[in-house]
């Protein structure tokens, strides 16, 4: 069962982002009847399946909402933006209680009853309008017509459903039954299609059913049936005639002589049919028939050339859910996957060496040929480890449109290149920066509408993402046309820090690269939004975290650029393989700056671990003295140095073997008291090299520094 | 019905000990194995067993033997060990793995009270065969608490 819910609340948090995406949709069109359908489908989808799986509070919670979003689509209500706030403010409530199952906390609780009475409000509101337009109605009805036939009109329903639908627990057969229950109905079904017994898959759904249907409801009711199947499934809805034609036996009968000769209703020659029986009905009838049908004929043709580009629409959307474009993969698999390609490469590593040492042609040749498919196959199998920058936008979206609102200043978002793929790990660690870098987008950069008018500027602020790629890096940028940074303030900002001084003669970039210092924020007056002193540093040690960098360039009065240069996945990595008493370790080479030779009696005499090196002071980490080895050290040994921010410091090591491509894995549970390793990884000799975490090592090394300075 | 046990018998310095096979899933000879810095001396490292990384751990200080010297009979027996709810993958270093046993289950005497040399903690029961006694090791215990040493 917990399987179960946690698979529920997987499906909820996707149809959440879904529905967001819709609700931000209709807020430029608000008119986009797809979007309101979507909406509607799935407010519905969460009732059902979270009443289902205990969530009560979010069923009833989405009913009333739903209700709201029926009467849209059924042209009761407009769709206006304070029904838009509302219920974006409303999925942010069943966020919260899909995180609470079971007991509701008091203050989501409050929120829950405030909302379920605005959104009674507004549906109510609208509900008094309805009545009191539909007792106006029959009165005007009653006075251009003196009779109506009951409102019942008969239709011709053709529903064929995918082959496949029996698959996603749909019962066609519900369906049907919905349908008779709306009124009379004489239902046929086709069954040619079913293939001989021992071609025949019993998960498939090879019939379709044709239904003649008398009803009182519209076209749009029927459609409803078939709401959550219209995608999949072909459904076509004609107006035959009015009047219920099923109470006449020459019609039922004709209908009856099609269905022995297996052929298709002819919905031309039932028609011409259910004239014929109407002219037979007494005249009063038959003039207001006569009407009727005339303005039905209008109608129906509207109808037809909309039933036309419906179905149009319905192929091309039909083709990909046939033919599942998309597959769910729990994300344990690929990894499964992943570990084994990468123990592929290294078993091809390894073979390489041994035809190499064989030297036979033939050994050669094949082994060439397998070198090729493995790469192949590893590039193809990172690839599906790969995430679009897609998924993340939704939220974004969110966000701008919310802080514009608190903050009053119009904000156009726009996003380039968003089908960039980035590593699983890189998307999940890189959402909290970028939100970060947006709200200060928003909050420093964009300038209110009236001091942007008076700059001359469009009154709409620009934000825009761009992502793309660079070689074996993805760029991420966040454009604003705001008012840029201005170097002279956060000079001054920082010389009151103390963060340099006076005299310090820095770049514009260095100037600007200080907003990225630990306590640095200028924002005059703290806001709800930016401007609490932790933000760009904890920005920038996020991005970090990621191997990433970030860069900020700014014009003022024109705008800034924040670039974030990311990998394209932290699983392989450039490493530079160097020994230390015979384990080999491995340091990434995109953070080393150089090599350099060094006898083991500087190291030993070296005060307070630092070293003098190039006329730069380096503190250094002697790994032998880290790891407590005791067996003596060679006499020249050697120090890598790596950059870390603006940092530089010393790793002492024996000797360094070779730079090569690693595939890095992640070290187990047991080992989580490791320091300063974050990875193992597995050579093209079978043997385990570590890899070395030069952030935390220098991070740990600044500690020693600040408690030795105590 | 008599209930049969399979244990697979092995030997740490001079004293025979036996692992219910459900928990046996390899064994290999001593491979590679990669020290791991600062770490307790029951760590011996990590080793690659078909791409999969597993910390190796000598068992011999647990039971106060002293550890022996790697011979060609040295084994690594990988054992599969549940912990915390979940399975991991852990190998034990051996100095010889003798035969597989099967044992029902009345034939298995209750640990003795006062173990003079291993705490009764980890032994699950006792065999005797022939004059010598066969030390029947509770799997999950042993190793689970390496484990949970090695976390902090």
């Amino acid at each position: 069962m917990e399987d179960l819910i946690n698979s529920f609340l997987e499906e909820a948090n996707e149809l959440i982002s879904e529905l967001e995406d819709s609700l931000l949709n209709l807020e430029e069109k608000p008119t986009d009847k797809e979007s309101v359908d979507l909406v509607f489908r799935v407010m519905h989808t969460l009732k059902g399946s979270g009443g289902m799986f205990g969530f009560n509070a979010v069923s009833d919670f989405t009913h009333h909402l739903e209700s709201i979003y029926n009467q849209i689509r059924n042209d009761e209500l407009v769709l206006s933006k304070e029904i838009l706030t509302l219920t974006l403010t409303s999925v942010d409530l069943i966020k919260e209680l899909l995180k609470s199952s079971g007991e509701t906390p008091k203050a989501v609780q409050l929120t829950y009853d405030y909302l379920v009475n605005e959104i009674k409000s507004v549906s109510n509101a609208n509900g008094e309008k309805k009545t009191s337009k539909k007792s106006e109605e029959p009165i005007k009805q009653q006075g251009t017509k003196s009779v109506r036939l009951n409102g019942i009109n008969t239709y011709y329903i053709h529903f064929e459903p995918n082959i496949e639908i029996l698959q996603n627990g749909t019962n066609p057969l519900y369906l049907i039954d919905e349908l008779s229950s709306l009124g009379d109905s004489y239902v046929i079904i086709n069954t040619q299609n079913i293939p001989k017994i021992d071609e025949l898959k019993i998960e498939d759904c090879y019939v379709s059913w044709e239904i003649v249907l008398a009803t009182k409801v519209d076209i749009g009711d029927i459609m409803d049936v078939f709401i959550f199947v219209e995608d999949e499934s072909s459904i076509d809805i004609q107006f035959i005639c009015i009047h219920n034609l099923l109470k006449y036996n020459e019609f039922i009968e004709a209908i009856k002589s099609y269905e022995k000769q297996k052929l298709l209703l002819n919905t031309i020659e039932l028609e011409n049919l259910g004239k014929k029986l109407v002219d037979t009905l007494d005249p009063v009838i038959k003039i207001e028939a006569n009407l009727e049908s005339e303005k039905k004929e209008d109608n129906k043709s509207a109808e037809l050339e909309k039933q036309a580009s419906l179905s149009a629409t319905s192929k091309t959307s039909k083709t990909p859910t046939t033919s599942f474009s998309t597959i769910r993969v729990s994300s344990k698999k690929i990894e499964t996957l992943m570990n084994l390609v990468s123990e592929m490469v290294t078993s091809q590593a390894r073979l390489n060496l041994l035809a190499e040492n064989i030297k036979r042609p033939e050994l050669s040749d094949a082994v060439e040929n397998l070198e090729k498919l493995t790469r192949e196959l590893r590039d193809n199998a990172f690839e599906i480890s790969l995430i679009p920058i897609e998924s993340m936008l939704t939220r974004f979206k969110r966000l701008i449109r919310d802080l514009s609102a608190e903050v009053n200043k119009e904000i156009n978002f726009s996003a380039e290149g968003t089908d960039t793929e980035l590593d699983k790990t890189i998307i999940e660690n890189l959402s909290d920066p970028l939100l970060h870098l947006f709200r200060n987008a928003i909050d420093h950069g964009i300038e209110d509408k009236e001091t942007r008018i008076k700059k001359g500027k469009p009154e709409t602020g620009n934000i825009t993402l761009k992502a793309f790629y660079s070689g074996t890096n993805v760029l991420i940028q966040i454009i604003d046309d705001g008012r840029g940074i201005d170097p002279e303030i956060i000079r001054k900002k920082a010389i009151e820090k103390g963060l340099i001084s006076a005299e310090d003669k820095l770049s514009k970039n260095a100037i600007i690269d200080l907003i990225t210092q630990p306590g640095f924020s200028t924002a005059e007056t703290v806001t709800g939004i930016s401007g609490r002193g932790v933000g760009m540093d904890v920005v920038k040690k996020n991005i970090q975290k990621i191997q990433g960098e970030l860069h900020i360039e700014s014009i003022l009065g024109i705008g800034t650029t924040f670039t974030l240069k990311l990998p394209l996945t932290l699983s392989i990595i450039d490493g530079l393989i160097v020994n230390i008493k015979n384990t080999p370790y491995i340091i990434p080479i995109p953070v080393i700056n150089k090599i350099r030779p060094i006898s083991h009696s500087v190291v030993e005499k070296a005060f307070n671990n630092t070293l003098v090196i190039d006329n730069e002071q380096l503190p250094f980490i002697y790994l032998r003295q880290h790891f407590k080895i005791t067996t003596p050290a060679p006499e020249n040994e050697l120090m890598v140095v790596v950059n870390y921010e603006n940092q530089r410091m010393g790793i002492i090591i024996d000797q360094v073997e070779k730079k090569s491509q690693v595939v890095v894995k992640s070290i187990g549970k047991q080992f989580h008291h490791q320091d300063i390793i974050s990875g193992v990884s597995i050579m093209g000799n079978g043997k385990i090299a570590l890899v070395l975490d030069t952030n935390k090592i220098i991070n740990s090394i600044d500690k020693k520094n600040i408690s030795s300075n105590k | 019905m008599k209930k049969l046990n399979s244990y697979l018998t092995f030997k740490l310095g001079d004293e025979t000990f036996a692992a219910n096979v459900a928990h046996v899933i390899h064994i290999i000879g001593v491979p590679d194995i990669t020290k791991m810095p600062n770490s307790p001396d029951y760590l011996m490292g990590v080793m690659n067993l078909r791409g999969q990384v597993i910390p190796v751990i000598d068992p011999h200080p647990r039971f106060n033997i002293e550890s022996q010297e790697t011979t060609k009979e040295s084994c690594i027996v990988v054992l599969e060990i549940n912990h915390d709810k979940e399975d991991f993958h852990i190998g034990c270093l051996v100095d010889s793995v003798h035969q597989v046993l099967e044992i029902s289950e009345e034939l298995i005497l209750p640990p003795p009270e006062l173990g003079v040399q291993f705490s009764s903690k980890y032994i699950e029961g006792v065999l005797q065969k022939s004059d010598k006694f066969i030390l029947i090791l509770n799997i999950n215990q042993v190793f689970s608490e390496l484990n949970i040493s090695l976390e902090n």
